[in-house]
């Protein structure tokens, strides 16, 4: 029966969470950690950090530049992610997958909130793609992580590439993207699309 | 693995971009419906979505040195998502210490609050066995969600408490009970979303099992309403509340 089973499942997952973790006893992973941190473990709240600030903070200058307004979007993302980790399900993807979404959420939050204000700078904007990347790439050569990400992205299209980097890391939408690069708005979908996917098959990403 | 058609009408179209942040706000709706309705738009979007991850992990720098202070501070003032404060807050996976302990506690008690819904669990008389079923399902999806937590109250001038376990990631809501009283002859018990205004939805009706137990799944989202209160109404249910509350739990 489809309810017995959903539920024993459900039921498992938490076992297999909780099930080898004493308090204080490490290294746990990324996912029990969201889950201890849901049910109030400051403590797990400090190792958590330790694993992600950086991850956060990285994406979200990335996407921001500003120094100033990267901090405190880092410190929203963090204190978001104490604030609702219960809504956290192992079930659905990975804590880092998790975070890094959080991240690139809020950061791109305040940059389409900074762009009511004031239009970016479309020629700074053209120049980004090759930026990103090379940026991207001289920062690589610490872990293997990044270095199987640079691959990948070397492995696009100089099309999918220039798509993939100006609205993941530039933070535009994909109408933004197709202004910039003065392309329709379909093919603009279509080159991130083939070059996520793409990526996604050389990283190995289970889907 | 390349869709072509016109922009608009293909969603898998959009799955990179969604997951790029890179959707107007205007189209992420809508794209959203399209993924909840079709399981293989989710697995390419959950798989995107990782990779998406991997960029951002890819760009990690060293985060500011007196940034973990200043996370740590607001942290520390900061509640996790839960109920109101006044009252009864019960999350279904946190107490006690040991995790493993308290998880595999919360487990069993999940699953012995099942047993006792579902064992006493008494339907209208239109119901069929499917209804029955689709509810006690309802029930136990509610209960053993993520984000599940209760919200309970003490019945009014006779014996019995009630609590409201929510799952806002399902849009659902379940109404368990103990200790209740049998109805009066002619009566039944409904259950009511109230708004702020006042103004009240039914929320179904119910009858206890002869242990005094129930598990009803709610009609409606909870979500808009300020309290869940209850009823005896005359068999069958009324279209608004015809007698004072006898029991009224805060939702928000």
């Amino acid at each position: 029966m489809s309810t017995e089973d959903g539920r024993l499942a459900r039921v498992t997952v938490l076992r297999t969470v909780g099930g080898s973790s004493e308090p204080s006893a490490g290294p746990e992973t990324p996912e029990q950690l969201m889950v201890m941190v849901a049910r109030g473990d400051r403590a797990a709240f400090d190792r958590l950090y330790d694993r992600f600030a950086d991850a956060v903070f990285g994406l979200v200058r990335r996407v921001l530049r500003d120094p100033a307004q990267s901090e405190e979007v880092t410190q929203e993302v963090l204190v978001d992610l104490w604030r609702t980790a219960s809504a956290f399900d192992p079930d659905r993807g990975s804590a880092a997958t998790w975070v890094m979404t959080l991240a690139h959420r809020r950061a791109v939050d305040r940059v389409r909130s900074a762009q009511a204000s004031s239009a970016r700078d479309t020629r700074v904007a053209l120049l980004e793609p090759t930026a990103a990347y090379d940026v991207v790439a001289e920062t690589v050569e610490r872990t293997l992580e990044r270095e199987q990400v640079v691959r990948a992205l070397t492995d696009l299209t100089a099309l999918q590439r220039e798509a993939v980097t100006l609205a993941f890391y530039g933070g535009y939408t994909h109408v933004q993207v197709a202004e910039l690069l003065d392309v329709p708005l379909g093919t603009v979908k279509t080159r991130i699309r083939d070059g996520l996917l793409r990526m996604r098959d050389s990283l190995g990403v289970a889907g | 693995m390349t869709e072509r058609s016109e922009p608009g009408t293909n969603p898998y179209l959009d799955s990179g971009a969604y997951v790029a942040d890179a959707l107007p706000a205007e189209d992420i709706a809508s794209f959203e419906a399209a993924v909840d309705a079709d399981p293989a738009l989710q697995a390419e979007v959950d798989g995107l979505r990782a990779t998406a991850a991997r960029l951002g992990l890819a760009a990690a720098e060293p985060a500011p040195a007196d940034l973990r202070a200043r996370v740590m501070a607001e942290v520390d003032q900061t509640r996790q998502d839960a109920p109101p404060k006044d009252s009864v807050v019960v999350p279904l996976r946190a107490r006690s210490s040991p995790q493993a302990v308290r998880l595999l506690g919360a487990a069993a008690g999940i699953l012995a609050v099942l047993a006792l819904g579902l064992s006493a669990w008494v339907v209208g008389l239109r119901q069929d066995n499917s209804a029955l079923t689709q509810a006690g399902i309802e029930v136990s999806r509610v209960l053993t969600a993520p984000d599940a937590r209760t919200i309970s109250g003490a019945v009014e001038g006779q014996s019995g408490r009630g609590a409201v376990v929510a799952a806002p990631s399902l849009a659902s809501a379940v109404f368990i009970a103990n200790d209740l009283a049998a109805p009066p002859d002619g009566q039944t018990y409904q259950l009511w979303f109230v708004t702020a205004d006042g103004s009240a939805r039914s929320g179904g009706t119910f009858d206890p099992a002869s242990s005094g137990d129930a598990a009803v799944s709610l009609i409606g989202s909870a979500e808009t309403a300020a309290a869940l209160a209850m009823t005896l109404e005359p068999s069958g249910g009324s279209p608004q509340p015809t007698t004072t509350p006898i029991l009224a739990i805060p939702l928000a």
